[in-house]
């Protein structure tokens, strides 16, 4: 597209990134045919579409910034307040009836509305700002989702970005501040190191909850209900109870292992314009965590009379 | 191209072949009052120059021209010396922070429909662009970081200040049905109680659509006795001077001048003051209006009537008064028939029954009223009153006077203060005149809505009870006293922009009102902003400010006619950019609504299936069973209703409505002198021979002698015909050798808006304190200094206040303005913290009541840096809870001046804003004047319980006025 007038390419973002905001902020509800359309002519099904959206959405991976940037993923923190107020500074309200500031949709309908005023670069510096540092890690954790429609959809928003925030330089895929240990207290038990595994912005992953399910069901092991700390820590627990643990912790470093490749392709794919080394390092923290309870847990497991004595339970 | 390249290229420029797109954010603006500061969008182009506007009376003359205030650029003021500029679109409304209706120019930013400023409105025909500080201070009203920005119910008990955000949905059902049982069983079960009525007549039509007697006014702690003054002589019950053409104006204290209606007519006066008129004003305090005056007459308070009576015995004497306008307006026969029954009325002259002898009789009735006795009353120099009377009389018919509050409300028998100041008009022939004294109902305009619902058959016993037939009106003040005496109950009570707990005098007397759940069983407060009363309510309900809401409005500002339509800002800019806006409250802060919209809501749910006959009021015209939108509404008002405006707005190719949208006003007639002259073929009063139009009292002509009064019990002389009475605060009652003084509490500050200027830092910062005024021979005796503490004893409890001493007060009189001394119970949350005193109430159970301040007003931290940079601690002193109850026997007005049985300098122990009260004393005070009333069931001359052709703010069918028969339970009554 580099050799389309600048008016032209802004024109073509504006009303891309309105379509993709409108996708995203209407699918569950309302999905127009021609959005549907720009993205896979195949896709004619709406109510399928709509299923996919819930389960992609809903169930699956919240779209919002703050649950890959905030410490504990809670959207309406500092992270939605600094979008609101970079959107109330452009003169404009995010519509948060629905959804909080911090949504792709309403991050993609304010690119639509600065790029449409001729405010490229601005919209360029938005997106640097609060999508990119977050968006590959959300691509690859949808992508574990049953919803090819919405994938799509997300990838291709992260291709548009990258293409308007990529040109100038490589752009960083986190800014967060630099990984956290959760083993480093030495009182920490199995429900930080849930907190840990539940918040991506420290493991550097989404842990959906297909994934979750698959290894339950694979270990045969509860994961309990409730939020997805909480069911994180009853698989931790029950995996310890009944004798999983090492199991536990090889099927979620093989999460990590798998997700550190998706990364690393989402990252090629789009040309180097991605750099995703901090996501990476938080990844590899977490399998470090991960391997030190395994280690704990082994050894738990080959000298019980000892482990009593020298870690009481499970770590 | 790589494989990204060409997957972006692939969907852009399939995008770039696609209709644009409706963004699913940018349609949405921002909003921030009462949360954050509004921001302001950079605008893309350079600004537009001041357009220069020529008026030839010298006012200001430079405005954004209405041509250019759909896209007016200019830079931005506080980004200087950076050249910013900003693009807004100029949206026209009323001021509403009193009640004379300026016109104000909002600001609103064209990307974030943000409103950066009020300005004036230059096409306002009453205040002519320009604006007090109240005006401006709309700003800040809007964005108050302590606003209520949600529907609230309460949680608890009363007055716990627990409460939960619901919504406008459950409010309307809940409410809606409460009114629709008590419509049900009674009609004199609901009760609209309004403080700032703000418009003039929409909500009056819908009580009267709901069929209930419900309209309770403020107006017996306003303006009940001028009123009463007015309308006996004249039936219109409101004076408004054309100060601008006279040659004397003559003020009764300066309330309005100085105070309530400070812009329109303070510009006006000095515009009569340039041209060379002179100025006259009694009043005990050197008023901002008084130290201007060429005539400042400091009068005892209720000595103004002998003084004006003084005045015209002067111009009788010298037959220098108006003949020919007295000959043929005034109803001089009925005096002369009814001079020789009258009790108390000196022999007189009658003669043959000629105007001659009736002039020999008005001279020797009024002989007694001296220069000599009327100083000697005041306490004022003759030599004032000498040049006061000669520049009346010099001024012949273009003697412009008024009295609204000040003496008329303040003395028992204010309303005769009224009616001997209008006698000067009378006898000067400048009754409508130019550069007279007009009455409003000439000057003010009040359109016809859609359909009008008929009059009620109602009447209740707790507004307009029988003890005071001719009050003026309602006798609101007094409704906590009558439901301590079980005259009845409420089942849904509203206070509308209105604090009667802080307001009203013997504010614990409806502290225990608004706490009684089964006197009040639902009260619903409807407010922009938190007050003391409602903290007692159990829904406060968010109104809208000067910008927030639709209401039409006009004032006697002027000898001509106009209508000033407030609108909410926000939603016509947002309106005017194509988006939707289905009610007022997704355009305001929060979810603020407006009245206008929410009457019509809240009466569809109370009536939902129209079984009541109400629904179909609130229907509107054109869509068959659904209610009626504001915009239904006005265009029809426009349409139909204004004389002149379709025409002008066709000549601008706009409908009347985007004419009124547009310019925020309408100027009727620039002049309207002397219409009692106009002949007509039908009604009216026979002059001469001519059929002309008159004045709306039983004569048809001026009553110097009121038949009314005479009929209804009040037969003597000195009720009748102008004439003193001796007030309760007369000298002989204060025993000033004793040490008591006479406490002079309703004097008011032109920057102060009752108690919504809590709202408002900018206000508060101009004036935040109410010291006790005492004069230095008065301070000398007590012992106290500037800035010293005085305990000051009402009749019903005391107070403690910082005292200012100085000149500008009569000796003997301590005066202290009103709308000051605001307090909160919590220490967060329940108003702004700079603007009130955090406050402890405690009572005994047994009538003792006290409240005590805990903390002053401080600096508070917020999103706005300016509450942190509250530097006064002084809020001022909360003295109405102090007032006993003053009911004037006629005019039912509550009679504000006090008598101070002592005055000293507070002892330790005794701390700034303390105040008892013993409401026991209350109710005691309360009857002593309740026994000086005449009653209906007494003296009612055809079985009613009011004169038929007095006013009422919403009239009953005749039947409804029948007195009960004395075995029916009057607080039960229901006719029909």
């Amino acid at each position: 597209m580099t050799a389309v007038p600048d008016a032209t390419m802004a024109i073509a973002r504006a009303r891309g990134y309105a379509v993709l905001s409108e996708l995203l902020l209407g699918g569950g509800v309302t999905l127009d045919p021609r959005a549907v359309a720009a993205i896979d002519p195949q896709a004619t099904d709406l109510d399928e579409l709509a299923t996919q959206y819930v389960a992609a959405f809903d169930l699956g991976v919240p779209p919002y910034a703050s649950t890959f940037l905030e410490p504990d993923g809670i959207v309406g923190g500092s992270i939605t307040c600094a979008i609101a107020d970079a959107i109330g500074t452009d003169g404009q309200r995010p519509a948060t009836d629905e959804v909080a500031a911090c949504h792709l949709g309403v991050l993609l309908g304010h690119a639509a509305r600065l790029c449409g005023s001729g405010r490229d670069g601005d919209a360029a510096d938005f997106l640097r700002r609060f999508v990119l540092p977050w968006l590959p890690a959300y691509t690859a954790a949808i992508e574990q989702l049953p919803a090819p429609f919405w994938t799509a959809v997300v990838h291709l928003t992260l291709d548009v970005v990258v293409d308007q925030c990529g040109a100038e330089s490589p752009v960083h895929d986190d800014a967060t501040s630099a990984p956290v240990d959760p083993l480093a207290d030495p009182g920490a038990g199995l429900r930080e190191v849930a907190s840990f595994l539940a918040s991506a912005a420290r493991c550097g992953l989404y842990l959906t909850e297909p994934e979750c399910a698959a290894i339950g069901r694979a270990l045969d092991l509860p994961r309990g209900f409730g939020p997805r700390r909480a069911r994180l820590e009853t698989l931790l627990r029950s995996a310890a109870e009944y004798g999983s643990f090492v199991a536990l912790c090889d099927a979620l470093d093989a999460v990590a292992t798998s997700r550190t490749a998706r990364l690393g392709a989402i990252a090629r794919d789009r040309g180097g314009c991605i750099d995703a080394r901090d996501t990476a390092a938080r990844i590899a923290a977490m399998r470090r965590v991960l391997a030190t309870l395994r280690s704990g847990a082994q050894h738990v497991t080959t000298d019980p009379s000892t482990a009593a004595a020298e870690s009481g339970t499970p770590p | 191209m790589n494989d990204l390249a060409s997957r972006v290229a692939n969907f852009l420029g399939a995008m770039l072949g696609r209709a644009p797109e409706r963004t699913p954010i940018g349609t949405e603006s921002t909003n921030v009052a009462g949360t954050a500061l509004p921001e302001f969008a950079r605008a893309p182009v350079d600004p537009s120059r001041l357009a220069t506007v020529a008026h030839p009376d010298g006012r200001m003359s430079t405005y954004p021209p209405p041509e250019l205030w759909d896209d007016w650029v200019e830079w931005d003021a506080k980004a200087w010396p950076k050249r910013v500029p900003r693009r807004y679109t100029l949206v026209p409304t009323i001021c509403f922070n009193c009640e004379s209706a300026c016109g104000l120019l909002a600001y609103v930013d064209r990307t974030t429909y943000e409103i950066r400023k009020f300005e004036g409105n230059p096409a306002h025909p009453g205040s002519r662009g320009r604006n007090c500080a109240k005006g401006p201070a709309t700003h800040n009203q809007t964005y108050d970081p302590e606003r209520i920005l949600y529907p609230l119910q309460r949680v608890g008990e009363r007055g716990e200040g627990k409460w939960r955000r619901v919504t406008w949905e459950a409010v309307l059902a809940d409410i809606g049905a409460k009114m629709r049982a008590s419509r049900e069983r009674r009609r004199d079960g609901i009760t609209y109680h309004v403080g700032r009525p703000g418009e003039d007549h929409y909500t009056n039509r819908c009580i009267t659509a709901w069929g209930v007697d419900g309209h309770n006014s403020h107006t017996n702690v306003c303006s009940a006795a001028a009123r009463a003054g007015y309308a006996f002589w004249s039936g219109i019950d409101r004076p408004s001077p054309d100060y601008a053409n006279a040659r004397a104006i003559l003020l009764i204290s300066s309330h309005l001048e100085t105070g309530h209606y400070f812009n329109p007519h303070a510009q006006r006066i000095i515009e009569g003051k340039l041209d060379g008129a002179k100025l006259i004003t009694m009043d005990p305090r050197l008023s901002n209006t008084a130290s201007r005056s060429d005539v400042w007459l400091p009068t005892w308070p209720g000595s103004e009537a002998t003084v004006l009576l003084a005045i015209a015995a002067h111009l009788i004497r010298r037959r220098t008064y108006n003949r020919e306008f007295v000959r043929r307006w005034v109803n001089w026969a009925e005096f002369l028939r009814s001079a020789p029954t009258t009790p108390d009325m000196p022999a007189l002259p009658i003669g043959a029954g000629t105007f001659e002898d009736f002039e020999r009789c008005l001279e020797v009735l009024y002989d007694e009223f001296t220069f000599e006795r009327a100083a000697a009353e005041a306490q004022v120099p003759i030599e004032r009153v000498v040049e006061a009377a000669r520049i009346v009389e010099e001024a012949g018919d273009r003697l412009a006077a008024h009295t609204w509050r000040a003496a008329s409300i303040g003395n028992r028998g204010g309303w005769q203060i009224a009616r001997c100041l209008f006698f000067l008009n009378v006898l000067t022939g400048s009754v409508g005149t130019r550069g007279g004294t007009s009455l409003n109902a000439w000057n003010k305009f009040v359109p016809k809505p859609f359909a009008q619902p008929p009059a009620f058959n109602a009447w209740n016993e707790l507004h307009m009870p029988q003890e005071w037939p001719l009050a003026f009106f309602e006798m609101s003040f007094l409704l906590p006293h009558l439901l301590a005496e079980g005259r009845g109950e409420i089942d849904v009570y509203f206070t509308r922009v209105y604090n009667p707990m802080w307001t009203n005098p013997d504010g614990f007397m409806w502290l225990d009102a608004l706490r009684d759940t089964e006197k009040i069983k639902l009260h619903v407060a409807l407010t922009p902003t938190w007050n003391e009363s409602a903290w007692f309510a159990d829904y406060v309900l968010p109104m809208g400010h000067a910008g927030e809401r639709h209401d039409l409005m006009s004032q006697e500002t002027h000898a001509g006619q106009w209508i000033g339509f407030r609108q909410p800002v926000r939603r016509v800019a947002m309106e005017r950019a194509g988006k939707s806006v289905r009610f007022t409250h997704e355009a305001n802060p929060g979810e603020v609504w407006e009245e206008a919209e929410f009457w019509v809501e809240l009466s569809g749910r109370m009536d939902p299936d129209g079984a009541l006959g109400i629904r179909k009021w609130f229907e509107s015209p054109t869509r068959p069973g659904e209610l009626i939108t504001q915009d239904e509404y006005w265009s029809w008002v426009f349409d139909h209703s204004v004389p002149g405006l379709p025409a002008a707005a066709a000549a601008q190719g706009l409908t009347p409505l985007a004419y009124m949208r547009k310019y925020g006003c309408f100027e009727i007639t620039a002049t309207n002198y002397q219409p009692y002259e106009h002949a007509v073929d039908e009604g009216g009063v026979d002059i001469e021979g001519v059929r002309r139009r008159g004045f709306p009292t039983p004569s048809g002509k001026l009553e110097l002698f009121s038949p009314t009064l005479r009929d209804w019990g009040w037969p003597e002389k000195q009720y009748v015909v102008p004439w003193p009475l001796r007030s309760h605060v007369h000298p002989d009652e204060i025993d000033r050798a004793a040490g008591e003084m006479l406490l002079l509490p309703n004097f008011r500050l032109p920057t102060l808006i009752h108690t919504r200027s809590a709202n408002a830092k900018w206000l508060y910062e101009i004036s935040h304190n109410n010291p006790v005024w005492m004069h230095v021979s008065d301070a000398a005796r007590i012992g106290v200094q500037t800035g010293d503490l005085v305990r000051v004893e009402t009749e019903i409890g005391h107070f403690v206040d910082k005292v200012w001493v100085t000149e500008g007060i009569k000796p003997g009189i301590i005066a202290m303005s009103h709308h000051l001394g605001r307090w909160r119970l919590q220490e967060s949350g329940a108003g702004g913290p700079g603007m009130s005193s955090h406050a402890r109430l405690a009572d005994d159970g047994d009538g003792g009541h006290a409240l005590n301040i805990l903390t002053g007003g401080s600096a508070w931290k917020t999103f706005d840096p300016d509450t942190s940079r509250i530097w006064w601690k002084d809020v001022g002193v909360h003295q109405n809870l102090t007032h006993a109850v003053h009911p004037d026997p006629i005019s039912g007005a509550h009679c504000w001046l006090q008598r101070a049985i002592e005055v000293r300098k507070a002892a330790a122990g005794e701390h700034y804003g303390d105040v008892a009260v013993d409401t026991r004393k209350s109710m005691a005070v309360y009857r002593q004047w309740k026994a000086l009333t005449r009653t209906a069931q007494d003296h009612s001359p055809d079985g009613n319980r009011r004169p038929l052709w007095l006013a009422r703010p919403l009239k009953p069918v005749a039947e409804a006025y029948r007195l009960p028969r004395p075995s029916t339970p009057s607080r039960r009554k229901v006719v029909g």
